[in-house]
């Protein structure tokens, strides 16, 4: 069927009057290409009421990205909202009422630029006419300010309010003008995060913070062997008054206080079957290897890159590696939970509310429609809570007990049992011609797929793991990609970024290896491999620009490039490190240029490229989840330490560039490039070459 | 089990706990308050920072029974000016991400700001340095501190 453009935007008729309007998007995370009426879903809802309020109804859970601000500030630019009266509220998971409710992907914003902004500027216009047909004038005479409409004559107005319930009775326009970029009050403009006053006053918004009446307070002792399943436990030596039964996942505690049923872990004796007792990361490196010299499966060719390395002398091979990673949000998981007469009710800090709410109706049988899911604050995500692991054992204990439950975890146990971020392995090879010309790129990616690991039936001749590698923004006429799956008994999931803070760190150091081999400047290398008219090059320009790349420094002090483009955004940054006479290497400065296309939040922008540079140099640093006879060896911040205050580089300086682009994401495009650029400032200061990460700088 | 009697944000509580329990399980689930925040549990991360008698100090790592008869200060304690200017200059930097590390920055910085309206960028660093952000606002959290010294700090 046909779809016409108002189909997009619906009055939907609500009890005690105003006027609420329901907007449909495409479907794209779903369904790419098809044009039928399921590939709409309805993903924003906003609310007018006769007393002034506007609401927003949002999907997407708010874990530090800003996400709830950036959609207010797109509804409320069009809408001319009171920006005070704004009221969002977080909407119950529901499988098909939003659309997706994932905050994943550095989505959000992408998603709902375009919809929320034609929403606010539908609904104003119905406030218009309204108000015109009351004051008998045209629309075009009344003008909308701050949640009221104004006519030239009219300097009293009326309010939303007042006109709501005549707006719903009309028409939905198809046509509503969007405003110019010039007229933007809040757009582009840098404003105060919704959710931080009540966060930095202690209100109990977080998904830690949440209780209930008669609620238990419980915990569960995890396998200390990845993969491991309970044998036998013994809980006598813990205070009886606690409930202690096992549960899927482990050994569950219970009690009246957060304290007593940690406390008691310790005191629980029980074995555990350890099923990968030889895995280790010394194991998993070596496998890796093998995995590479067997040669992988061809995911992509361009040219014919084995002839361009057989006929041509000057070429280059190199291998680099990473580590698993884990999430360690500093909120660890928790989840609250009611399950009680064939209803389920939780509480969770997610990101992910339809998969906890569609997996909870599969595993305990319950109906969806009896599945109420709501989103709490997180504190932090980066891709951690994309899983439902935890909101499955507060059910769980839930059942069991009959009463409400909060479960929350230790530090050992969140970093212990973390979906972590995939170590791999990645072979590359280069052919330089005899004009010093970069004409043959091989990427070999040796990785565990997320994917897979959750459906063995995912077809490997597209994998997830080649992300960032396959997009390779360079010309290279002779361009190859293969892949050779590593099957993980460890863990692996989605973290900030995902794939391409490996394939990243790979391409961005072998092009640097090459410039040097072609004995070009690493910036004047990447950019004339870049079209003229690439996104990419404009920020690679931009960051040399803001570096002062070509300024010569002092010896002992080095520069670093990089540039990447994932979750359609580019990015390009330089690190600046210095080394003293003991080897010690400083970072002293980062600095970034970003095209993200058109923006909502300027500072929140900033904020998380600033983020996302110390959460990216944690990692290339000092960030390794090793193991050990088949366990997790870090336990808690003392082995797997995030950047301190005292480390973090001095200045961090960012250029965004402006241009009408459609939105790109931020969150995660921020990450990828600072490993090589730092790794590549390693070299220039001390023509040191690091190929494994982390980087373990002396402290 | 023992009664116990706390001084928290100048209110007076008395509870029945263990005495060894950590003092940040005793505020945040004995007591209510739930502004100080769990992150480590062993003394690395800061999340649960309060003033203990104008002293920062990780609340995961005391014992209920060491805080008693001591002025104990929570997030919650430092709303009212004009200790709260702190937290309005955190507002104003929009200093934080998620949040949830921010209440034990803003202890730290204030027992520092509290014991030295003038602090050098070194001995901020040494009072900030326990206080981990995943979230890697710590430009902000110097700047942020640096707004407060300007303006006369929190006195
Ligand atoms: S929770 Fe106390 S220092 Fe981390
Ligand atoms: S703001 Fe998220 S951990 Fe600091």
């Amino acid at each position: 069927m046909a779809l016409t453009r108002r189909d997009f935007i619906k009055v939907v008729s609500v009890a005690g009057g105003g006027l609420m309007l329901k907007a449909y998007m495409p479907n794209f995370i779903y369904s790419k290409n098809k044009k039928s009426e399921e590939d709409f879903t309805p993903a924003v809802f906003i609310k007018i009421d006769s007393s002034n309020v506007v609401t927003l109804i949002i999907s997407r859970p708010e874990m530090g990205q800003g996400a709830r601000t950036a959609v207010a500030m797109l509804l409320s630019e069009e809408l001319e909202a009171d920006w005070e009266k704004i009221k969002l509220e977080m909407a119950l998971a529901h499988p098909d009422k939003y659309g997706s409710m994932t905050a994943g992907g550095s989505t959000t914003v992408r998603m709902f630029y375009t919809i929320l902004r034609k929403a606010g500027a539908t609904a104003k216009d119905m406030l218009l006419t309204a108000a015109g047909k009351k004051w008998n004038i045209d629309k075009s005479q009344c003008f909308a300010k701050n949640g009221r409409v104004y006519s030239a004559s009219d300097k009293k107005g009326l309010s939303f309010g007042e006109l709501a319930d005549d707006a719903s009775k009309l028409p939905v326009p198809d046509d509503a003008p969007l405003k110019n970029k010039k007229d933007f009050v809040l757009l582009e403009k840098p404003v105060h995060r919704l959710d931080m006053p009540e966060k930095l006053a202690g209100k109990p918004v977080f998904g830690i913070d949440f209780e209930m009446p008669e609620m238990i307070f419980a915990t569960v002792v995890h396998s200390p062997y990845v993969g491991g399943k309970l044998l036998d436990f013994d809980s006598s030596a813990a205070d009886s008054k606690l409930k202690i039964f096992k549960i899927s996942n482990g050994i569950a505690i219970c009690g009246d206080s957060t304290w007593k049923v940690f406390d008691a872990k310790n005191k629980i004796k029980a074995n555990w079957e350890n099923p990968e007792k030889d895995l280790s990361s010394d194991v998993i490196s070596n496998s890796f290897k093998k995995l590479g010299e067997a040669g992988g499966t061809l995911i992509k060719e361009d040219g014919n890159f084995d002839d361009a390395f057989k006929n041509n002398s000057k070429k280059l091979e190199a291998e680099y590696e990473l580590p698993f990673l884990a999430h360690a949000p500093m909120e660890a998981m928790n989840c609250s939970a009611y399950f009680q007469n064939n209803k389920i009710e939780v509480w969770a800090p997610t990101q992910s509310p339809q998969p906890v709410q569609s997996s909870l109706s599969q595993i305990f049988k319950v109906p969806i429609e009896n599945v109420f899911v709501h989103s709490l604050f997180s504190g932090g995500g980066f891709g951690r809570r994309l899983n439902w692991d935890y909101p499955i054992e507060a059910v769980e204990i839930s059942a069991e007990l009959g009463k409400p439950v909060k479960v929350v975890w230790n530090r050992p146990d969140d970093m212990q049992n973390d979906f972590y971020r995939p170590a791999s392995l990645h072979k590359l090879a280069g052919v330089i011609n005899e004009k010093d010309e970069l004409i043959g790129w091989k990427h070999h990616v040796i990785s565990p797929s997320i994917r897979a690991q959750r459906n063995p039936d995912t077809d490997m001749k597209q994998p997830d793991a080649v992300d960032g590698a396959l997009q390779l923004q360079y010309v290279i006429p002779n361009f190859r990609i293969d892949f050779s799956l590593y099957k993980s008994a460890v863990p692996v999931g989605a973290m900030r970024s995902v794939y391409n803070s490996q394939t990243a760190f790979a391409n961005e150091s072998f092009i640097d290896e090459a410039a040097v081999l072609a004995g070009k400047d690493p910036f004047e290398f990447r950019r004339k491999l870049l079209p003229e008219d690439s996104r990419l090059r404009k920020v690679l320009e931009k960051a040399a620009e803001i570096s002062n790349w070509n300024e010569k420094l002092l010896s002992g002090k080095g520069r670093g490039i990089a540039c990447h483009f994932c979750f359609g955004s580019y990015v390009s940054q330089v690190v600046q490190v210095s080394s003293d006479a003991s080897g010690k290497i400083k970072v002293e400065k980062v600095f970034a240029a970003v095209d993200c296309g058109k923006y909502v939040n300027p500072d929140g922008l900033r904020n998380q490229i600033e983020g996302g540079i110390v959460f990216a140099l944690s990692a290339a640093m000092q960030g390794a989840i090793t193991v050990e006879g088949g366990s997790i060896k870090q336990k808690n911040f003392d082995t797997y330490e995030p950047l301190r205050y005292n480390q973090t580089p001095e200045i961090i300086e960012i250029a965004i560039i402006e241009n009408d682009e459609a939105p790109g994401g931020m969150g995660e495009p921020c990450v990828p490039c600072i490993a090589p650029a730092l790794c590549n400032a390693i070299f220039a200061a001390t023509g040191n070459r690091i190929r494994k990460l982390p980087v373990y700088l002396k402290k | 089990m023992a009664i116990l009697n706390l001084s928290i944000n100048k209110k007076k509580y008395s509870v029945d706990v263990d005495p060894s329990t950590p003092l940040l399980w005793v505020i945040r689930d004995t007591i209510g308050l739930k502004g100080t925040k769990f992150g480590c549990g062993e003394g690395f991360c800061g999340c649960c920072t309060v003033h203990i008698n104008g002293e920062a100090a990780f609340s995961c790592s005391t014992a209920v029974k060491d805080a008693v008869n001591k002025e104990i200060t929570t997030l919650e304690g430092m709303q009212e000016k004009p200790l709260r200017k702190i937290i309005d200059a955190w507002l104003e930097q929009e200093v934080s991400q998620c949040g949830y590390c921010q209440p034990g920055q803003i202890m730290s910085a204030a027992s520092l700001l509290l014991k030295n309206p003038k602090p050098t960028d070194d001995q901020i660093e040494t009072a900030m340095t326990g206080n981990l952000c995943r979230c890697g606002t710590y430009t902000r959290i110097k700047k942020a501190i640096h707004k407060v010294i300007a303006e006369g700090g929190i006195k």
